[in-house]
């Protein structure tokens, strides 16, 4: 998930302090399953790498495109299903936030605000007879529309604030 | 609180300080940072080797340290070094941390 430049340089930080604590530990095979297990869980320190650096262009594009596809379905007049694949989206938003930070959550966000809005749009001036709505219902569309833009943002700064690492 | 968690909150608000203190002195290798911190501290401050680097890292995201690649011996190694913002950060810290305990060693009732 992050860029392969920031990639390339932790495994060669990582793969150099396991090398030495292995060395450290008496020897190659057995110092390096001690300096493996001395290292810590993998995938919890891969989040904390991934906290400190965003991941790369190319993820936030994934995200964007996937949060619109997810948008493009949930529009209301698209039937009853659209309400679950609405909830669906905004879990993924939240899922985005949390796991890959708060910038990558909001730019997910706008990409569905967005695809809604110019869905809307769009139906609204090529079937004008098509969408039929009242001012409360369409109120309620924009608000829900628009929330998608906390759910994608806040999960992720909470995250950052308020869960601390454990060093020790 | 039981005082194994009592030792983790306070190491937690100790340790980055320790790391610039030195960093302050010379440049030097997260192995070494790790080596170095459980040496001095006398086996208090020991930390799980994992957990440096996404900290220095993220030290140096903040601009308190710099690094740079050094091969020695055909193996490359990145050393840490203090930035002048991280020297100003360490004083700052420093001062707090001693204005801190002898606050607390007066709350606590203890003496030397």
């Amino acid at each position: 998930m992050l860029s392969g430049g920031v990639r390339k340089d932790i495994v060669q930080e990582v793969r150099g302090h396991l090398e030495e604590s292995a060395r450290s530990y008496g020897g190659r095979r057995r110092g390096m399953r001690k300096a493996i297990a001395e290292f810590g869980p993998a995938n919890a320190i891969a989040r904390q790498y991934r906290e400190i650096y965003e991941p790369g262009i190319q993820i936030f594009i994934t995200f964007a495109a996937v949060a619109a596809a997810l948008a493009l379905r949930s529009h209301p007049f698209l039937g009853a299903t659209s309400s679950i694949i609405f909830a669906f989206l905004a879990l993924f938003l939240v899922f985005a936030s949390i796991e890959f930070g708060k910038r990558l959550g909001l730019v997910a966000a706008i990409a569905a605000v967005v695809t809604r809005l110019l869905q809307t749009g769009y139906i609204l001036q090529a079937y004008p007879d098509y969408l039929e709505y009242s001012n409360t219902g369409m109120a309620l569309f924009i608000v829900a529309t628009l929330l998608l833009i906390p759910i994608g943002y806040f999960p992720g700064t909470l995250r950052e604030r308020f869960f601390q690492r454990d060093m020790f | 609180m039981a005082r194994e968690g009592w030792s983790r909150e306070m190491k937690k608000g100790s340790v980055q300080l320790c790391i610039l203190s030195l960093l302050g002195e010379d440049r030097k290798y997260g192995f070494q940072i790790i080596k170095e911190l459980k040496e001095r501290s006398d086996g208090y401050l020991v930390l799980k080797d994992g957990t440096l680097y996404p900290a220095l890292h993220r030290m140096e995201k903040k601009g308190l340290i710099k690094s740079e690649w050094i091969v020695e011996n055909d193996k490359p190694r990145r050393y840490y070094s203090i930035t002048t913002e991280g020297r100003a950060a360490l004083d700052e810290g420093k001062a707090e941390w001693l204005n801190m305990s002898s606050s607390v060693r007066n709350v606590l009732g203890v003496t030397d």
